[in-house]
């Protein structure tokens, strides 16, 4: 099917997003919650855009991330409208986390130098766009959630401490666009959620890799041994391509 | 007694013995059981009721009813034959109701109901104003019927509808007529019922569900508890049908457990009808099984949203997800739903049992039927009205409402709910539809009906409902969540003297991108109070900002109390203020010390010589 975005018209397949499409064809729309490896969330309205049905229809405005494409769409990613949207929001998120680096940077090339709103006190970074939680469950260890309401709402531990469900993977902190998760890793210690994991040496080198934890958990899922997902990821790749090497005959 | 209803001929033979055995001549009290009237005591009356008539040996029969709809005058009482009807009852009235009206059909006079501003009597509880101006087509069952038996609901007609269907119309005839009688879901975005059923029987996937929306949670609204409380085997016998009509053989009710009445009452009436074979398998002997489980809400707002109720009945957070796909394709745990609220429900009986002509007969050329208002604030009646489409808020408000309380003067009316838009005065004159009043820059919502005098702050009210709406955000997308908490901050600058022109021009650069961009109705919806009362009472605004002033005496930092020379040294405002802000002798003018004042506005209220000045 064609869709029209910004005047061109682009092949799409049906099960494609607006969003996929427009990235496809180089067209850049911003996102915040858009995670290459989760479903669409639609929570931080970044990537909205114009739409009209069939040329004639009213002009709505839908998240790119998740509008599916249909046949005869007309779209439009940065009329006034569109941009005047994006950078209300920014100003908006800067009241809200004015310290993170990610948001200072997308507000500025919205024109949004500093927030035209109350700062929020004491601001922490997270901008409550769900990718760690959202991570975490695709790990499967399903350690985060979101505690209290709405505007009052925070990413929390079960309870607020009970970190027991965390396999120190680091998925949380690796995919927040704002650096909200403070992750450190000191030799082969590494210090997340208020616990402290070992990560277990790399078999051929001695790098730390993943922590023990995480190896338990993914020999769990998969039901191989956990030494399979001991090597580091550069040791992984030799080791593949020695394979490949072999493979082929050389 | 409980014993298995086995077909559609069985079920008429019932509700002939049914009728047969009631005497139209026979005494009857009927006491309101609603929410409303048992917090004024209606248990302890009806049970008051029946001790005298067990005491005094005469066969009268005491009933419970659904609520009346005329809240503000319980509890209210009716009594059969004579349909003589009191209101404000106690159990020391009993005794003389017994005497006096129930053995000779005297009419007692005090406990009648009186017009507030004529002063007029009615004798009989459809001659009240509150009650002539209605079209009372689904509340109307409410006072007829007890809740709580479903022989009662069958003697009056009651699953005729689906007894007729289940034997001749085929599924896709029983959405042909939905469709035709133009009936619009009441959950508040008016969707054609009959088009959101063809999708959901098209759709693929199996199986498919139906669910009751009774997750009602506008502040003053109260249309879907009464019915549940007042008529809950008319709901299921809608939501049989519904099932029926897209091949669902399950069903949910996600009804708040703020309500623990309707749960009651729902889940007697669930039990009943499967006890009676009108739920389970094989219903009415015919090829067709479909049963209905209760599901209590926590009492979030947004969970009413369709996509954020569907989540919370699968067991997960709150929250709303964007459309595509719908419901209907892909609902309840990703299987085609149709999700219609408690009013769309009860609608669907009457359709099918008188037609969908004589339904589309009723309302306006695109909103057809009647609407249950909850019409509450500064009017002299408040309660449930039943109005055909395209009556007029005045009608509502003036004719059924009986007009402002205490002669003061109309300002407003805000309907639809918390994100519903203030209509003045020069707008009562609206045939409100679902159309109409959103043109108007509000909405028809699931029903809310908010009357507010002159005595009202517009930015005030503005405040309050943002603050409810921040309060009620789920927080999953960024213009609600950080949009509604500016918006909050921008409205509270405005009450409390600390604004500017720029912060009026904020607020109106904001809403409409809160409108925009928010991902469901909550957030799209929220910035109608504040758009509205801008647009229709912009002075006030300016008023608040410009002149440091609360043109309706509310908004605490803006006024001040002063005590004028009508002050007869009573010292009755003296000895109230919790801050010992007055001071003045025995029969000598008192004073308010500004600095120790907290506007508490005590003072105003138990001034008996209209001394204490507010401005």
């Amino acid at each position: 099917m064609i869709v029209n975005i910004n005047g061109r018209d682009l092949l799409a397949s049906p099960e494609e997003t607006l969003l996929q499409v427009a990235r496809r064809n180089g067209i850049p729309i911003p996102t915040l919650c858009e995670h290459a490896g989760l479903e669409p969330w639609g929570g931080c309205r970044l990537c909205v855009v114009e739409m009209t049905r069939g040329g004639t229809g009213p002009v709505r405005v839908v998240p790119s991330c998740l509008q599916p494409v249909e046949d005869g769409l007309r779209v439009e990613t940065h009329t006034p409208r569109i941009l005047r949207i994006r950078a209300v929001l920014l100003d908006l998120l800067l009241a809200r986390t004015p310290d993170a680096r990610r948001i200072q940077e997308l507000a500025l090339e919205h024109g949004v130098k500093r927030t035209s709103f109350v700062p929020r006190r004491d601001p922490d970074k997270c901008i409550l766009c769900n990718i760690c939680v959202r991570a975490c469950a695709a790990v499967g260890a399903d350690a985060l959630g979101t505690a209290g309401r709405g505007a009052a709402g925070r990413i929390s531990l079960p309870f607020g401490d009970d970190a027991s469900a965390c396999v120190g993977c680091g998925a949380c902190a690796l995919s927040c666009p704002t650096g909200a998760i403070e992750m450190t890793d000191r030799g082969s210690e590494r210090r997340i959620w208020g616990r402290t994991f070992q990560r277990l040496p790399c078999p051929s080198c001695g790098a730390p890799t993943l922590t023990r934890e995480h190896a338990a958990h993914l020999a769990g899922r998969s039901g191989l041994p956990a030494e399979s997902f001991g090597a580091c990821e550069r040791c992984r790749r030799e080791q593949a391509s020695r394979l490949f090497l072999d493979l082929v005959g050389k | 007694m409980t014993r298995r209803i086995t077909d559609a001929a069985h079920l008429e033979r019932l509700r002939a013995e049914l009728q047969a055995a009631r005497d139209p001549a026979r005494s009857a009290i009927a006491v309101c059981a609603g929410t409303g009237c048992v917090a004024y005591g209606s248990r302890k009356l009806a049970a008051a009721f029946r001790d005298a008539v067990t005491a005094r040996r005469v066969d009268v029969e005491v009933r419970a009813t659904g609520c009346h709809g005329f809240c503000e005058r319980g509890p209210l009482v009716v009594v059969f034959p004579s349909r003589i009807f009191y209101q404000r009852v106690q159990p020391a009235d009993v005794e003389e109701i017994l005497d006096r009206t129930v053995a000779k059909g005297e009419v007692i006079d005090r406990l009648l109901y009186a017009d507030p501003t004529t002063g007029r009597k009615y004798v009989h509880e459809d001659e009240v104003p509150f009650y002539a101006h209605q079209h009372r087509l689904i509340l109307g069952f409410n006072g007829k019927i007890d809740p709580e038996s479903l022989d009662d609901y069958v003697a009056n007609g009651g699953y005729r509808a689906l007894a007729r269907t289940l034997t001749s119309m085929l599924p896709e005839q029983v959405i042909e007529a939905v469709t035709k009688a133009g009936l619009r879901g009441r959950g508040g975005a008016g969707f054609p019922t009959g088009r959101k059923w063809a999708l959901c029987r098209q759709a693929l996937g199996n199986p498919k569900y139906v669910v009751c929306n009774a997750d009602e949670g506008d502040p003053g609204a109260f249309m879907d508890r009464s019915v549940l409380e007042g008529n809950p085997h008319g709901v299921i016998e809608g939501m049989i049908l519904g099932a029926y009509a897209i091949g669902a053989h399950e069903g949910y009710v996600y009804v708040r457990n703020e309500y623990p009445l309707a749960v009651e009452r729902l889940s007697l009436a669930v039990e009943a009808a499967r006890a009676r074979g009108l739920l389970g398998n094989n219903i009415l002997g015919r090829d067709f099984s479909f049963d209905i489980q209760i599901t209590r809400g926590a009492g979030a707002f947004v969970c009413g949203e369709e996509t954020a109720l569907i989540g919370s009945v699968e067991g997960n957070r709150g929250q709303p997800r964007f459309r595509p796909p719908y419901p209907a394709q892909s609902g309840l745990w990703g299987k085609p739903t149709v999700i219609n609220n408690v009013e769309t429900w009860v609608n669907v009986p009457l359709i099918l049992d008188r037609g969908p002509d004589w339904y589309a007969g009723i309302g306006t050329a695109g909103s057809k039927g009647t609407k249950i208002f909850s019409l509450v604030g500064k009017v002299n009646n408040t309660g449930l009205v039943e109005v055909p489409m395209g009556a007029t808020l005045r009608h509502i408000v003036f004719e059924i409402g009986g007009g402002i309380r205490d002669g003061r003067a109309f300002k407003a009316v805000q309907t639809g709910g918390p994100s519903g838009g203030c209509l003045p005065a020069e707008k009562l004159d609206l045939q409100i539809d679902f159309e109409s009043l959103t043109a108007a820059g509000s909405m028809m919502g699931s029903g809310g009906m908010i009357v507010m005098d002159d005595r009202t702050c517009m930015v005030d009210v503005a405040r309050y409902f943002i603050d409810f709406l921040l309060e009620e955000s789920c927080g999953k997308c960024v213009p609600c969540r950080e949009g509604l908490t500016q918006m909050s901050h921008l409205l509270h600058a405005i009450t409390e003297g600390r604004a500017t022109d720029e912060t009026l021009a904020s607020l109106e650069a904001l809403a409409p991108v809160v409108q925009d961009a928010s991902l469901c109705a909550l957030g799209q919806t929220a910035p109608n109070p504040v758009l509205s009362t801008i647009k229709y009472f912009r002075d006030e605004y300016l008023a608040h900002i410009r002149d440091r002033r609360c043109p309706a005496a509310v908004c605490k930092s803006l006024i001040t109390y002063t005590i004028n020379d009508k002050c007869t040294g009573c010292m009755v405002c003296a000895r109230q203020c919790p801050e010992h802000a007055i001071t003045g002798e025995r029969k000598k003018l008192h004073v308010i010390d500004p600095a120790k004042c907290t506007r508490c506005g005590i003072c105003h209220s138990v001034c008996k010589f209209d001394a204490v000045d507010v401005r």
